[in-house]
């Protein structure tokens, strides 16, 4: 691997470096804290998922690790190399742009060779490296083509590929997907992971779509103004978000806000036992529980908490209720649909029953 | 609908009839001594005109500065279009913006004025190196004037063309090629610059065609010695009233600049075709 060098590894260290480090970012624009104080790393071979709204600082975290953004303060380094001061050719880190920056004005083949070209890799080699990596992706039929003359999807696998043939010490995808249809989208997400995997390449992936997230990572940073909000594997911030802004954007409905009562936590008049671990987070006697819709179900009145169904919504596989809790208020209940099932009416008297293990105690 | 293009036929109507007697002018001979023309219809101008080692020169001298203006106007602007471009600072980018405009909207003469005044020898740029002991510079009355005027009249018209298609690379590509390893030079020389050739070549045009067809600043910052082909034209017209070899000059100095024009236009269509449809 002729340009990236590792020379500069601690020497001795028995486990191998983090991929990636990053230690206390920051950056401002203007009066925005674009990045305000992240710290994180990946271990080799797995891939972050950067996931948050637009504005989150995501992605100036993406370009500032390839080198397009002058950081304020922070170090970033790559297998234990200091790179922030470096420029984005010195870095060794391979990005797929958000609508793939192919050069127009090349073919396929030509995309993908820019990057060996560039580290002085002979004819000879190149020209292997770049069918290999094609056929990786399966566009070897299209390494004549330009990019537009290639669909979207194509354009994509060109990109990925133009940034895995190099061997990058770390890959960089800016929203990969998003300018795809939603069928395609998920048979590429799974397509990328496998690729992934097999190459053992380190990956920061930047999303705002929280499932792509689930599908992709083997960690998930939810970032809000520039912050971590939390940090963990993606089953994780899926069944226990850390706070009220990770549970509105995981898609949980319900967050009821209540107080503490020893192991448990009274919401108006009922009161609900908490899993171990799940106690007691905060100094207050406030708590704040977050439950998903599935995490619901419904019952006689006599066997739950009574209630009313305010609406109800067909979504094809299941169906969304709301229900007026007496004493609490609204909660949407995610109820699957077998077939013959009969829907419940609106106005119908219901109780309702919360698996208790799903309910997670939120920071704030 | 239709009937909204009955203003611009009637224009150009006018246009080419003018345009047409003039043509035919171009067959006849001065009657000596007076500015009117008559038979009989011959191509004696045109053998006249061709056989003359003076207006070869000319023509050729034209078409020299032209080439010259265009290269340097290439050097000069092809760096600012691409700093206006791709200046992140608002600031710069309407302080340029602004510069150009008014160098473009401020009349030729009041420009040539100015030229004469700060070119001349008693100019502040021969006096300042007076005063530091250098002997002056003979900037004015020569083609050296010429050739500075020019420049200054024609970078607004190449800046402004070109700065649209540099605009219009995204920023993207060339963080890409940086990314994957290249220079800033080498990722401007294989991505931006390959790019940015269509629009290029159409500035380069248009400064061509507005530099051949000059004849403000050579008349007056040229001091009598650099004619150009619109100096000549004029010259036969209105000081030997001889219409008919004015209009001789003109139709064969159009076509000998066609040639150059039209080399011009097919290269860019010949980009066009290469990096204009393939863009995404």
């Amino acid at each position: 691997m002729g340009y990236v060098g590792r020379d500069d590894a601690p020497a001795g260290s028995t486990r191998p470096a983090p991929a990636l480090e990053l230690e206390g970012l920051e950056k401002q624009f203007g009066t925005m804290r674009a990045i305000d104080g992240v710290s994180l790393s990946i271990p080799p071979s797995s891939i972050l998922a950067l996931l948050g709204p637009s504005g989150c600082g995501k992605t100036t975290i993406l370009r500032s690790i390839a080198g397009f953004v002058e950081l304020d303060k922070g170090t970033i380094k790559l297998g234990g190399r200091d790179v922030t001061k470096l420029a984005p050719e010195q870095r060794g880190t391979a990005m797929v742009f958000q609508n793939y920056a192919l050069f127009p004005h090349m073919t396929v083949a030509d995309n993908v060779a820019f990057g060996l070209k560039m580290r002085r890799i002979g004819r000879a080699e190149r020209a292997r490296r770049v069918a290999d990596a094609l056929a990786l992706v399966q566009l070897g039929p299209l390494a004549g083509r330009y990019p537009g003359e290639l669909s979207g999807g194509q354009q994509q696998r060109t990109a990925l590929a133009r940034a895995v043939v190099t061997q990058p010490d770390l890959l960089l995808l800016d929203e990969p997907f998003g300018a795809l249809d939603q069928n395609l989208r998920e048979a590429l997400q799974i397509e990328l992971r496998k690729l992934q995997q097999r190459l053992g390449l380190a990956t920061v992936i930047v999303t705002h779509d929280q499932q792509e997230a689930m599908i992709l990572a083997d960690q998930v940073a939810v970032m809000r103004a520039g912050t971590v909000e939390q940090l963990a594997p993606p089953a994780v911030v899926y069944d226990r978000p850390a706070t009220r802004f990770v549970a509105r954007f995981m898609g949980i409905d319900n967050i009821l806000d209540g107080e503490l009562d020893g192991d448990a936590v009274r919401l108006g008049p009922y009161r609900l036992s908490m899993p171990p671990g799940q106690r007691g987070v905060r100094g207050d006697r406030k708590a704040t529980i977050a439950v998903r819709a599935e995490a619901i179900g419904l019952a006689d009145p006599a066997d739950g908490w009574p209630g009313q169904i305010a609406y109800a919504t067909n979504l094809g596989g299941r169906v969304l209720y709301e229900v007026a809790v007496e004493g609490l208020g609204t909660l949407k209940v995610d109820v699957p649909r077998a077939p013959g099932y009969a829907r419940r009416a609106v106005g119908e008297a219901v109780g309702v029953r919360l698996d208790h293990q799903s309910c997670t105690l939120l920071r704030d | 609908m239709l009937w909204l293009l009955w203003p611009v036929l009637l224009v150009l109507a006018v246009f080419f009839a003018a345009f047409g007697y003039f043509v035919a002018d171009s067959f006849l001979h001065q009657i000596p001594g007076t500015a009117m023309m008559a038979g009989p219809v011959s191509l004696e101008n045109y053998r006249t005109i061709l056989g003359s080692v003076l207006v070869q020169r000319i023509f050729v001298g034209t078409l020299w500065i032209s080439c010259k203006i265009t290269l340097a106007a290439t050097l000069l602007g092809y760096p600012l279009a691409y700093l206006l471009a791709r200046t992140a600072s608002a600031r710069v980018r309407q302080a340029i913006l602004f510069l150009l405009v008014v160098t473009f909207l401020s009349g030729g003469i009041t420009r040539a004025y100015a030229w004469m005044i700060l070119l001349g020898n008693n100019g502040p740029i021969n006096r300042s190196l007076r005063d530091f002991g250098y002997p002056p510079l003979a900037l004015l009355n020569n083609e050296t004037g010429v050739l500075i005027s020019l420049v200054h009249f024609v970078i607004p018209f190449f800046v402004l063309t070109l700065f649209g298609t540099i605009k219009n690379i995204p920023m993207a590509l060339e963080e890409a090629a940086r990314n994957l390893g290249g220079r800033r030079w080498r990722a401007f020389t294989s991505v931006t610059l390959p790019l940015s050739l269509p629009g290029l070549v159409s500035a380069m045009l248009l400064t061509f065609t507005v530099t051949v067809s000059s004849f403000l600043f050579p008349l007056l910052l040229g001091g009598g010695r650099v004619q150009m082909a619109a100096n000549l034209i004029y010259d036969k017209m209105e000081n030997s009233f001889d219409m008919p070899v004015a209009a001789t000059i003109s139709i064969l100095f159009l076509l000998v600049s066609l040639v150059p024009l039209s080399a011009f236009s097919l290269l860019r269509m010949g980009l066009g075709r290469r990096f204009g449809g393939t863009r995404r």
